[in-house]
């Protein structure tokens, strides 16, 4: 049977660990290193960071917070906002992070995803994908953390970017990001059916029942969560045990 | 342990920071880098990581002098852990992306790992999984302990490896239905498919294992 993972995402701008609504108006939550060792403490299998505004500045800020996260966090970290250049990957991985992800700038130019997979590997290259609902059964891929539109349609994007060799695919909805109000289910349903590589969804989880209902109706392979941690609605360990006892496979920490 | 020279062979093929990030949570101070011969000398034991290709990493290890001096490193009776790439390295040979020889150390071959027809297997396989120790363990030399086998481990491969002597399986762990080797040994040559250094507290359980075998043959 499939285990399924639970990541831990944490939006940063600057220095600070931070959430959005809609991926705006951002709130600061506190010190990034502190959630990311509480939530490892607590049996996460895996982080995201992802530098909120970076795209806007053109670079990405997180090498430090990086480097002393994975100094005392042994699980595998993924950075992603601003990497534009491989040299930009490479300054990543050597601070410790596993995997980068990458949305604006392979949208861009899409064989910077291929450069980066025959450079690092497929299994450092997530693919992201900020996708928003413009109309009934149509979702658009914005880019710059969720600011500029594309005109790309998400399905035939994810298909251009498993071409490229992406070793996994985040899928973030604009809509719901930081609006605890549920996944995107229609967009989580249609993007599952089609996706050939590892995918992660993101944005909108609420309460432990959506976690529960969306993989039940799903074939997932990670869930990305964030407000409902940062806000302690939930722990990763309430989370598991719930999922668990509903008959999800997950990790076990003893 | 804090004085016991680990060397990690750094080839531009490995997630070098976090390995030695975990090492120095488990208290070890001197980490050496090993770019070339002269580094495996001082080396009470080497761990060999790897991400990315078969072809690619042997090439690199070729390119850095290196394949020579880490076999005379082990047959000498040195203690090498292989991770990930780092452990497929270790035995015979490789069809990933063609036909590439390894080290050769352990008999066997990698090969690709199966989808599911469903979807529901994907790959890379990413993911935490528990691995079922061999009743043929008869000298593993507590490089896995009982409390080890209840515990999860987080793996990213497309490709595994399966020795040519069933004893060289320590233990095993399956993706869509077909087992692979999850932890590998022969004599002091030791190889988890699984990455230690990102599997939390049981991971860095592993490694201690690991470190605890060299100290005893010091």
């Amino acid at each position: 049977m499939k285990n399924i993972r639970l990541i831990g995402r944490l939006d940063i701008k600057g220095e600070n660990l931070i959430k959005g609504i809609q991926l705006e108006g951002l709130r600061i939550i506190g010190n990034p290193n502190e959630y990311a060792k509480l939530y490892y403490q607590q049996g996460i299998d895996e982080l995201i960071y992802i530098d909120s505004v970076a795209s806007l500045y053109g670079r990405n800020n997180l090498v430090d917070i990086v480097s002393k996260t994975t100094s005392e966090v042994f699980v595998p970290v993924t950075v992603g906002g601003g990497i534009r250049t491989l040299n930009d990957i490479d300054i990543l991985l050597k601070s410790g992070a596993d995997k980068v992800a990458i949305n604006t700038e392979g949208v861009k130019n899409p064989n910077f995803f291929r450069e980066a997979v025959e450079t690092f590997g497929a299994q450092s290259i997530v693919g992201s994908i900020v996708a928003k609902k413009i109309s009934s059964n149509n979702w658009e891929v914005y880019t710059d953390g969720g600011r500029e539109k594309t005109g790309l349609n998400v399905e035939n994007w994810l298909k251009v970017l498993e071409d490229k060799g992406i070793g996994e695919l985040l899928i973030t909805s604009v809509d719901r990001d930081g609006t605890k109000s549920g996944f995107d289910y229609e967009l989580v349903s249609k993007v599952s059916k089609i996706c050939n590589v590892p995918l992660i969804i993101s944005g909108g989880a609420g309460e432990k029942n959506h976690l529960l209902e969306i993989l039940k109706n799903n074939n997932l392979d990670a869930i990305a969560v964030g407000s409902i941690l940062h806000f302690k609605n939930q722990t990763v360990k309430s989370l598991k045990s719930f999922l668990i006892n509903n008959d999800i496979k997950l990790r076990l920490v003893q | 342990m804090k004085d016991l020279k680990v060397g990690i062979i750094d080839y531009g093929c490995g997630n070098i920071k976090s390995i030695i990030g975990a090492l120095k949570h488990l208290g070890i101070i001197k980490t050496v880098l090993v770019n070339s011969e002269n580094e495996i000398e001082v080396c009470d034991c080497l761990i060999l990581p790897g991400v990315g290709a078969y072809g690619h990493a042997m090439k690199r290890l070729n390119a850095n002098n290196l394949i020579m001096p880490i076999k005379k490193f082990v047959y000498d009776g040195g203690f090498i852990l292989g991770i990930c790439l780092g452990m497929q390295l270790l035995f015979d040979r490789s069809h990933e992306m063609g036909t590439f020889d390894g080290l050769g150390l352990i008999s066997g071959t990698v090969k690709k790992l199966k989808k599911s027809d469903n979807n529901n297997f994907k790959l890379p396989n990413i993911g935490w999984y528990s691995i079922d120790k061999k009743k043929n363990d008869y000298q593993s030399n507590n490089f896995l302990m009982k409390k080890d086998l209840i515990n999860f481990y987080y793996f990213v491969h497309s490709y595994a490896a399966f020795p040519n002597e069933p004893k060289n399986i320590i233990a095993s762990s399956s993706y869509s239905g077909e087992a692979f080797a999850a932890v590998v040994k022969k004599n002091n040559i030791y190889g988890t498919q699984f990455h230690p250094e990102k599997s939390g507290q049981a991971g860095l359980n592993i490694l201690h294992n690991f470190l605890k075998i060299v100290m005893k043959k010091q």
